[in-house]
């Protein structure tokens, strides 16, 4: 699941689909929930170094993640979903208000 | 695909996302009050299944929820390379591959709590002399669990 998120948050920020502060969150809050995995090798491995919030901060950190990228999904079209929309006309009102502030420029 | 069957599915991917954490968050945190978990999986077996048989069938339902709204979120991963449009993305292809596998593994991990780990509490009180009829039982409950997700699944559980 931290790969999913990792790899999600690196895309985020390579190509803007969703808001870079969620891809930059995502990045910290991935690695930091990595961190907890300590705990777990601990349990095999006597003497493992463990930080002990890393598994309330990184779980928790998580989900409000995962609650923020389905508020943005929710919140802020797609640029692709936007330019397409835009080509076939769906959203006339970009395109008129362009041409209108051309056409009175 | 259409930029309005796009918003849609970026709506529904989105409202996926925010149901799946918050009723996850819920039941975790009823799951950590009611059985202090997921600290006392660090205990001993001693100690984690004279617990888990004091919460009775109130907290194998906690498990129940705590496994299925995790499961939730396996249906918005799955959507998200086509919500964004990047069906393409190869890189993004794999985390969701993986990302949905995670939750697939999570939920079995989840739902031993509901179909194995009830018979195992008797069992951790029983002399040794009488632990044979309850690990029959234990047998009978990996068999209702074979038929409930397959035998592929259920050997690798």
């Amino acid at each position: 699941m931290i790969a999913w998120s990792l790899t999600l948050s690196v895309m985020i920020l390579r190509s803007r689909a969703l808001p870079r502060w969620l891809g930059a969150v995502g990045v910290v809050v991935s690695a930091v929930y990595l961190l907890n995995q300590g705990d777990i090798l601990a349990t095999a491995v006597p003497g493992f170094p463990v930080w002990d919030l890393a598994g309330l901060l990184g779980s928790a950190g998580w989900g409000v993640w995962v609650a923020a990228l389905g508020g943005s999904l929710l919140l802020r079209p797609s640029r692709r979903t936007a330019a397409s929309a835009g080509e076939t006309g769906d959203i006339p009102l970009t395109r008129t208000a362009v041409t209108s502030t051309l056409t009175t420029e | 695909m259409t930029s309005s069957s796009r918003l849609g599915l970026r709506r529904t991917t989105g409202s996926l996302f925010l149901i799946g954490a918050l009723t996850f968050t819920i039941a975790a945190s009823v799951l950590s009050a009611e059985f202090d978990w997921p600290d006392i999986l660090r205990e001993p077996a001693a100690v984690v299944l004279p617990a888990f048989s004091a919460g009775g069938t109130r907290l194998v339902w906690v498990w129940f929820a705590t496994a299925w709204t995790y499961a939730l979120l396996a249906i918005p991963i799955l959507l998200l390379p086509a919500a964004l449009g990047r069906r393409d993305d190869v890189a993004l292809r794999v985390a969701t591959s993986v990302g949905a596998a995670s939750v697939l593994l999570s939920l079995i991990g989840f739902l031993r709590w509901v179909f194995v780990v009830p018979s195992l509490g008797p069992m951790s009180r029983a002399t040794p002399s009488r632990r044979l009829p309850w690990m029959r039982r234990g047998r009978r409950s990996t068999s209702s669990a074979e038929r409930c997700w397959g035998s592929t699944w259920a050997r690798c559980w």
